[in-house]
């Protein structure tokens, strides 16, 4: 079962080879024959292996085993999803005409040899980072291009986050009583949706929900220098999917540094470090020769002149609220109010901060504000779900004592302490 | 466990009420119902039109966009055109296969071919 230290495995082989052959393919010399390409992305794939078997030395996990909870999450997570790919197997506008148009037009241009160009530019956003695409293209290397790639990525990421909440609500009996939480809230039909959207979100939300596993301290944490590793990794990873992967990368980032606060774990902190700088570093490689790499198209000075306009936060506010009540089914509410209880707001912080940050660009957006919320508003706020799941996962875990714990033991005490006198001045 | 086994009935309930919900939301999204059927049409002549060719699509629906965004996907490599639903298409494809108005010819890939394929895709019921 997918669990400890094997999820870390799950992860490198769902992002790691893909992304390191991808990488490798890309880098060879420009003009040299598509055979030795191949070759050399199976190459970095092989050492990427190898390094994968050395997590393999990580201590065994000491979680719980409950097929029945995970297959019950795995369904509920992934049925809507197969409903919507059966009438709608190409997925909605961006996975289409974004992310998939380019991957297929990577795929086809590297089976040829031949560089790739880039067509119509300026109907598909050709500025957004390349990594799914690239992915996407050198999977299609195995065996061509196929409608069928696209849906079996998501898949391989459906199960990836499934087995992510499981793991973080089987660590320990105190989180598996949190079971009914974790399947209502990992099994929410908006979830799975923006998986069989086949764009960039749902990729977008298990990095950061893997990103958050590595980085909060579980009890069947590995821990160490590979973890570290993986984590700069993933979070390099998330900056090259989307633009909001910046944002995410720094909000996971922020987690892990508060987690390990420490100067034992300087190590750890300097090298999650370098992957977030290097992905940034890629990113604004790859910026530099997109053709169109502006995110939104706008000033400086205009964006926060929007910002002083009260009138502007009307639509981002009700839709934050419809987004609570009718996407999360207020969920939210309750998962905020056990992490609390739990005392893991800390935790939780860096989420809620994105969470705000998100309404912010649909306050300053220079496209029509009704159609930008219509269209981005509940996809892009549900890719923090399954990360704020794992916190949640961490907080039942690993419950700290709360205030109001904290009082009632303290209240407690005192009246302990008294009792003695009382009994005396009862005699 | 007769609990547990309440518990997860009434789970099943209120997750297909919220899968129905989802369902008729999803009925009614045009866009995706419309760019799935177009880019699967689009795909039974991607074996017809060679790499690099250029092809004029036409649409009766409003947005054009849509239609970008399946030929984009489906006929990939191709040089895609596509015209506002009026009379004036065939003149527009003409002027677009011409060369007016279109990058030239990528380094390293053959010139496109004096292909010009009209298609008419998804009129509307």
């Amino acid at each position: 079962m997918i669990n400890g230290p094997r999820w870390m495995v799950l992860l490198g082989l769902l992002i790691g080879a893909p992304a390191v052959a991808a990488a490798a393919f890309a880098l060879a010399p420009a003009g040299s024959p598509w055979p030795l390409r191949l070759a050399l992305g199976a190459l970095a794939t092989g050492v990427f292996f190898l390094w994968l078997r050395s997590l393999r030395a990580a201590p065994e996990s000491t979680g719980l085993k409950r097929p029945l909870f995970f297959a019950a999450l795995l369904a509920g997570a992934c049925a809507p999803a197969l409903v919507r790919w059966y009438f709608d197997p190409y997925g909605m506008w961006d996975g289409m005409a974004i992310w998939n148009a380019r991957a297929r037009a990577y795929a086809e241009a590297f089976s040829a040899g031949q560089p790739f160009v880039w067509s119509r530019p300026e109907w598909n956003h050709p500025g957004y980072p390349p990594a799914l695409p690239l992915t996407l293209a050198a999977a299609s290397l195995a065996g061509g291009w196929g409608e069928w790639l696209p849906i079996a990525f998501a898949c391989a990421l459906l199960v990836g986050t499934t087995g992510l909440i499981y793991s973080a609500f089987t660590v320990n009996a105190a989180a598996l009583k949190a079971w009914p939480f974790a399947l209502c809230a990992a099994s929410l039909p908006g979830l799975s949706i923006i998986a069989s959207d086949l764009g960039a979100d749902y990729p977008l939300a298990f990095g950061l929900a893997a990103a958050c596993r590595l980085a909060l301290p579980f009890s069947d944490q590995p821990g160490g220098r590979w973890n570290a590793v993986l984590f700069g990794a993933l979070c390099a990873w998330m900056i090259q999917l989307k633009n909001e992967g910046a944002m995410l990368a720094l909000c996971a980032g922020a987690l892990f540094v508060m987690m390990r606060w420490t100067r034992a774990e300087l190590t750890s902190n300097l090298t999650a470090g370098t992957g977030v700088a290097a992905g940034f570093a890629l990113l604004a490689a790859y910026k530099a020769v997109a053709p169109d790499p502006e995110a939104m198209p706008g000033e400086v000075a205009d964006f926060l002149t929007r910002l002083l306009i009260p009138a502007n936060y009307l639509q981002p506010a009700a839709a934050l609220l419809q987004f609570h009540a009718l996407h999360l089914f207020g969920l939210g509410a309750l998962l905020v109010y056990h992490v609390f209880r739990n005392g893991r707001m800390t935790a939780l912080a860096p989420i809620a901060a994105v969470h705000g940050a998100y309404m912010l660009i649909f306050v300053v957006t220079s496209y029509d504000q009704a159609w930008h919320i219509r269209t981005a508003f509940n996809r892009i706020q549900t890719t923090l779900w399954p990360a704020a799941l794992i916190i949640a996962g961490y907080s039942f875990a690993h419950p700290q004592v709360s205030r109001a714990a904290w009082l009632t033991r303290f209240v407690r005490r005192s009246k302990e302490a008294h009792a003695p006198e009382t009994l005396e001045s009862a005699r | 466990m007769r609990n547990r086994i309440t518990g997860l009935a009434l789970f099943a309930i209120a997750w297909t009420v919220m899968l129905v919900l989802y369902a008729q939301q999803y009925k009614h999204d045009e866009e995706s119902r419309y760019m799935n059927a177009a880019a699967r049409e689009l795909a039974t002549f991607a074996g017809r039109i060679p790499y690099g060719a250029r092809v004029c699509l036409q649409t009766t629906r409003a947005a054009a966009a849509d239609l970008r965004g399946a030929a984009l996907y489906a006929l990939p490599g191709r040089e895609i055109f596509v015209g506002a639903p009026d009379a004036s298409l065939p003149d527009d494809c003409y002027r677009f296969a011409a060369g007016e108005s279109v990058p030239p010819a990528a380094p390293g890939r053959d010139p496109a071919p004096a292909l010009i394929e009209f298609l008419t895709i998804g009129n509307e019921k």
